[in-house]
């Protein structure tokens, strides 16, 4: 501890400039957002599906976004996309901006999903905004994957109003050997889709692709059920991979916001194996939360 | 015995004169009834027997407010680096050692705090028994005291005065001010540890603090303590954040932006796991709803192994300010007499 940091220590800590390059409406309060990198920053080229930024908005402060899509998945080099759902000061902030303002990002951060399996059966579990940090992972394998592995999508939206991702959504479902479920909690007029909770198609859904392996990411509610679904339904706890979401002040493992008993979500998650969760009596909140 | 002198105390205030040449030397001393670090520029005699002041010297390391990032009226951003005074902390006792090295553990990563850190130079004090309130011992943070620390000082009953070195800064201090070489002869290695003996000896028996961390650190993680216990405990927290701000191993800030006309600043400021808002999440979802839950949270964090981290000990160093603090009856002693079965 008798070394002074080298000034390039702080220069590197800060954001990298951006700017909004692109916009647009996903559904009722979310919005996919494509910044524009002002210099290539190769770790973000070489972000993997998982992993998470620090939204920098000066004046406004920071906040924690998965990235939505990657180069590794097809997205342009250079660029950051961000699906992001109007809930609080800084996401309206970022609502409020428009093509060509600045913004900042700090990132890659954390622990994405496993590199590894693109030619295994796989099974992606989304709930909500939760879809979006998912996006990379289901396009990575699915242009890595061996020609007939197969790959379920289950998706549960609260209203067909709220659904998010539709053109990935329909680029999906007629993407040959996957199978894609979807589900809302409230049906609406011109839904003919399925009403219910993702929980209740889990098993279907490993029956009909076999799945070894799975990727959840979504409400804790949804997450904590859905997990033990397929733990139920005979997948490893060691291949239930799940991407939790906290509240988060700097990425790096410092500020303790995060922090799920003796671990950290920014640098030791976001994505958790089910199997080291299950040692984690926190990591879905109380029971019998109100908003659990 | 290695790493060490005997010294009279003349030659400790002759060490304290020459740290004070280039730094500031800070020690306790009693300010209106209480100790209080101050700056003493080393003059004088070093005050042997003032306590520990309540406030640490977290706030040197950690200040309460850092800024970090500042932005001009284009946008431009620019790292704000600090330019800390060098300091000299002479007196400092084995639990805040202890914190240090928790703090060195946390923070080692974070350039803000190693340009403090690195500008802080620290000499630790030997108790010579248990302070009120205090359960170092329980908690293996002393009385006596250990890295890191550049100096450390213990003093004996005849006025000597055994000096320990822990870096090299600490061996040039010791040349800078002339302390002439003798080393600790066998004699006072055995009166050293009959002090050390005598320290411990001087602790309350609280056999509800072994009891309280052995719950704590039963598997799996807290499951030895029910729920309701913890949820029983928690409103005696008014969540006044008294004690996470004198807690010496407390680390968690929030960052805000502070705007400044079309520029700004942001800055990490102190925050408390035992405010609402502290892991509240925009979309409605609270890890840690009920005021139980980020009780039992905050003297997880504290009392469990789960984050005893490369110094192998507890992220409690058994101080006590946190029982000075509270308002209630839920400081570290209080929590563990509750976990105990003490009341």
């Amino acid at each position: 501890m008798s070394v002074v940091a080298p000034p390039d220590d702080f220069a590197a800590a800060l954001p990298h400039p951006a700017r909004v390059v692109a916009m647009h409406d996903e559904a009722e309060d979310t919005r996919t957002f494509v910044l524009g990198l002002a210099t290539p920053v190769p770790a973000l080229d070489a972000a993997r599906p998982g992993q998470f930024v620090m939204l920098s908005l000066l004046g406004h402060g920071e906040a924690a976004f998965t990235l939505a899509h990657l180069p590794c998945a097809g997205a342009a080099p250079g660029t950051v996309t961000l699906t992001v759902r109007r809930v609080g000061a800084l996401t309206g902030a970022f609502f409020a901006c428009e093509v060509g303002a600045s913004v900042g990002v700090r990132g890659p951060f954390g622990r994405g999903f496993p590199q590894d399996g693109a030619d295994r059966p796989t099974l992606y579990v989304a709930g909500g905004c939760g879809l979006a940090p998912l996006r990379s992972a289901i396009d990575a394998q699915l242009r890595a994957r061996a020609a007939g592995t197969p790959v379920a999508i289950l998706y549960g939206a609260r209203t067909p109003g709220s659904r998010i991702l539709r053109a990935s959504l329909a680029g999906w479902r007629v993407q040959p050997d996957v199978a894609l479920f979807e589900t809302v909690e409230e049906a609406a007029p011109g839904w003919h889709g399925r009403t219910g909770v993702v929980t209740e198609l889990v098993a279907a859904a490993v029956a009909a692709v076999g799945a070894e392996r799975a990727a959840l990411c979504g409400p804790p509610g949804m997450l904590r059920s859905a997990a033990a679904a397929l733990a139920a339904a005979g997948l490893a706890p060691g291949a239930i991979h799940v991407a939790l979401e906290r509240y988060m002040k700097c990425g790096t493992g410092l500020c303790g916001h995060c922090y799920v008993n003796d671990r950290d979500v920014c640098s030791d998650g976001p994505v958790f194996s089910y199997g080291e969760l299950l040692a984690l009596p926190d990591a879905f909140g109380p029971a019998d939360s109100a908003f659990g | 015995m290695d790493a060490c002198v005997l010294a009279s105390r003349a030659a400790v205030d002759r060490i304290r004169r020459a740290l004070a040449l280039d730094r500031r030397v800070i020690e306790p001393r009693t300010v209106e009834g209480a100790p209080v670090w101050t700056a003493t520029n080393g003059e004088g005699a070093l005050a042997w027997s003032t306590a520990a002041p309540l406030a640490g010297v977290k706030g040197w390391l950690v200040p309460p407010r850092e800024p970090v990032l500042a932005w001009d009226d284009t946008g431009a951003m620019r790292p704000v680096v600090p330019c800390p005074e060098r300091v000299a902390f002479v007196g400092l006792r084995a639990c805040d050692l202890a914190a240090i090295a928790h703090l060195d553990a946390h923070f080692g990563s974070d350039p803000w705090y190693r340009a403090r850190r690195a500008a802080a130079f620290l000499v630790g004090l030997d108790c010579s028994g248990a302070c009120a309130g205090g359960f170092c011992l329980e908690v293996d943070a002393g009385p006596f005291a250990r890295a890191p620390f550049d100096l450390n000082l213990t003093a004996l009953p005849d006025g000597r005065v055994v000096v320990a070195w822990g870096s090299a800064a600490g061996v040039a201090a010791l040349h800078g001010a002339g302390v002439a070489s003798t080393p600790v002869d066998d004699g006072t290695a055995l009166l050293l540890a009959e002090l050390a003996a005598g320290a411990a000896a001087s602790f309350p028996v609280r056999p509800y603090v072994a009891r309280g961390l052995a719950r704590m650190n039963a598997a799996p993680a807290g499951g030895a303590i029910a729920d309701e216990e913890w949820q029983a405990v928690g409103p005696r927290c008014l969540a006044c954040t008294g004690c996470t701000s004198l807690c010496p191993t407390c680390t968690c800030f929030t960052v805000v932006d502070e705007p400044v006309g079309a520029g700004g600043t942001r800055a990490r400021i102190w925050d408390s796991c035992l405010l609402e808002g502290f892991q509240r999440q925009a979309s409605g979802h609270h890890p840690a709803p009920r005021p139980g839950d980020r009780v039992r949270r905050f003297w997880y964090h504290k009392l469990s192994r789960d984050f005893a981290g490369p110094t192998g000990r507890l992220g409690c160093v058994g101080c006590g300010r946190c029982d000075v603090a509270c308002p209630g009856t839920i400081g570290a002693l209080g929590v563990l007499a509750a976990l105990g079965g003490e009341r």
